[in-house]
């Protein structure tokens, strides 16, 4: 993302499409105010943009409402999401679920399956999904969380390694974050740092000088 | 429509404020200038004032509006009791339902409604200042508004207008053009493609005098265009 910024409608050349690019007239036109990215294919990186969900994204949801068998959740989407008791493999009553989760509570799920005319449906079957009950959880832009992941989770990783906190990225755009009282802190820094600078080259070795700025 | 004191609107062929037939007003366009919302835009254009707020896309309420195939425009356009001489009236009226319908129907083209399927955007233009010509300046900063909110388009909307007074055809009336002057035509196109996405008309034209209103209000809004683009880029140049 260190590419020229272009305006919707903007012309682009030729090329393959890539994510958020069209084609009229045999020319790539620009759908979004971004950044135009180098090499094949011609894709542009929103400044901003709104999380939809996609089956598979992991995600930190907020509880909204609880009913007798399911859960109201905001996941930060134009489309808000719903927790059924039947993708929750734990031993739960029925008219009881606030007592596992209650309106406020963030936890980590998967988006399990999406349906025309029908909410989201979420899952907690992966490895850590479930309740995040420590740690605090950051909100980010959702444009900026391939960055913030890194190619194959490296910035992820990068994050971990540097500031001692565990960190868990959500493709919604929530970022949540535990450890002690000062890896926190730097955790959170760094995240936000890679927010601010995601447009840069060698973001892991500026998050890096960073990081080591902050002890 | 009488004239205050027989004045006209053209001394010895020139307009009163000394623009050409085929220039626009002073035009200043900014991006971003709300915290709050998903994207905003001031535009001024001479003594016209309007900021855009935009929303979403976002759960859309009440529910009976939600499309299965596309996102809903919803277009809130309002005029402050302050920025018209004898002070308006609060609250929406027949004229501000109208501009907002023609102008949510304007932007409509231009955006891909199609990916956000139930979704509604919220978009809330309102006019401080008004000196003519607000329902095209809305939609000049609305359509800023909604790029800088990271909706995608397939072009900016660009407007302006043009009409008619003492029987010539000039580009981007103002107040004293518009009261007393034979007629206006806001037009909103997508610039890139050419195609036109709002043509009203408020008086009479020949067929004629038609085409030339489209001749100049297509130039007047490439030149607008290329502001709100400048608006947009100059936010991040570094």
């Amino acid at each position: 993302m260190t590419g020229e910024i272009v305006v919707p409608g903007e012309e682009l050349g030729e090329g393959s499409p890539g994510r958020n690019v069209y084609e009229r007239g045999g020319a790539l036109f620009s759908c979004v105010y971004g950044f135009l990215t180098e090499g094949e294919p011609v894709s542009v990186i929103p400044v901003r943009e709104k999380y939809i969900p996609s089956e598979g994204d992991q995600v930190v949801g907020v509880v909204t409402g609880v009913k007798h068998a399911s859960w109201g959740v905001d996941i930060k989407s134009p489309y808000p999401a719903v927790l059924h008791i039947s993708r929750v493999d734990r031993e739960l009553t029925q008219g009881a679920l606030d007592e596992f989760l209650a309106p406020g509570d963030a936890f980590r799920a998967v988006v399990d399956e999406i349906e025309m005319e029908r909410d989201p449906e979420l899952s907690l079957d992966c490895g850590r999904c479930g309740p995040l009950r420590s740690g605090r959880v950051l909100e980010v832009e959702p444009a900026r969380v391939p960055r913030l992941i890194g190619r194959d989770g490296d910035m992820v990783r990068t994050f971990r390694s540097l500031t001692g906190a565990d960190v868990f990225v959500g493709n919604n755009g929530r970022v949540w974050i535990e450890g002690d009282k000062g890896a926190e802190r730097r955790a959170a820094a760094a995240v936000e740092f890679v927010v601010e600078n995601a447009h840069k080259e060698d973001l892991t070795e500026k998050v890096k000088v960073f990081v080591e700025e902050l002890r | 429509m009488s004239k205050p004191g027989g004045e006209t609107l053209l001394e010895n062929g020139e307009r009163l404020d000394g623009r050409e037939r085929d220039e626009l007003r002073d035009v200043g366009i900014e991006a971003g200038v709300l915290d709050r919302a998903d994207g905003s835009a001031y535009v001024e254009c001479g003594g016209t004032k309007i900021v855009a707020a935009v929303y979403g896309p976002g759960e859309l309420h009440p529910r009976h509006l939600r499309d299965p195939e596309r996102a809903v425009i919803r277009y809130t356009y309002r005029m402050a009791p302050f920025s018209v001489d004898e002070r308006k009236r609060p609250g929406p009226g027949r004229r501000s339902r109208e501009i907002g319908k023609v102008s949510a129907d304007a932007l409509k083209p231009a955006v891909f409604t199609e990916r956000f399927p139930n979704a509604g955007i919220e978009v809330y233009v309102e006019v401080i200042q008004a000196d003519a010509g607000t329902r095209v300046t809305g939609l000049t900063a609305a359509s800023v508004a909604m790029a800088d909110a990271g909706i995608p388009m397939r072009d900016l909307v660009s407007a302006t207008a043009a009409g008619k007074i003492e029987d010539q055809i000039v580009l981007d009336l103002d107040q004293k053009e518009d009261n007393y002057g034979q007629a206006d035509v806001p037009v909103a196109m997508m610039p890139s493609t050419g195609e036109i996405t709002l043509l009203q008309m408020d008086g009479d034209l020949t067929g004629d005098e038609l085409s030339e209103v489209l001749e100049l209000t297509e130039r007047g809004c490439n030149e607008i265009y290329e502001l709100q683009r400048e608006a947009l880029k100059g936010r991040y140049a570094e």
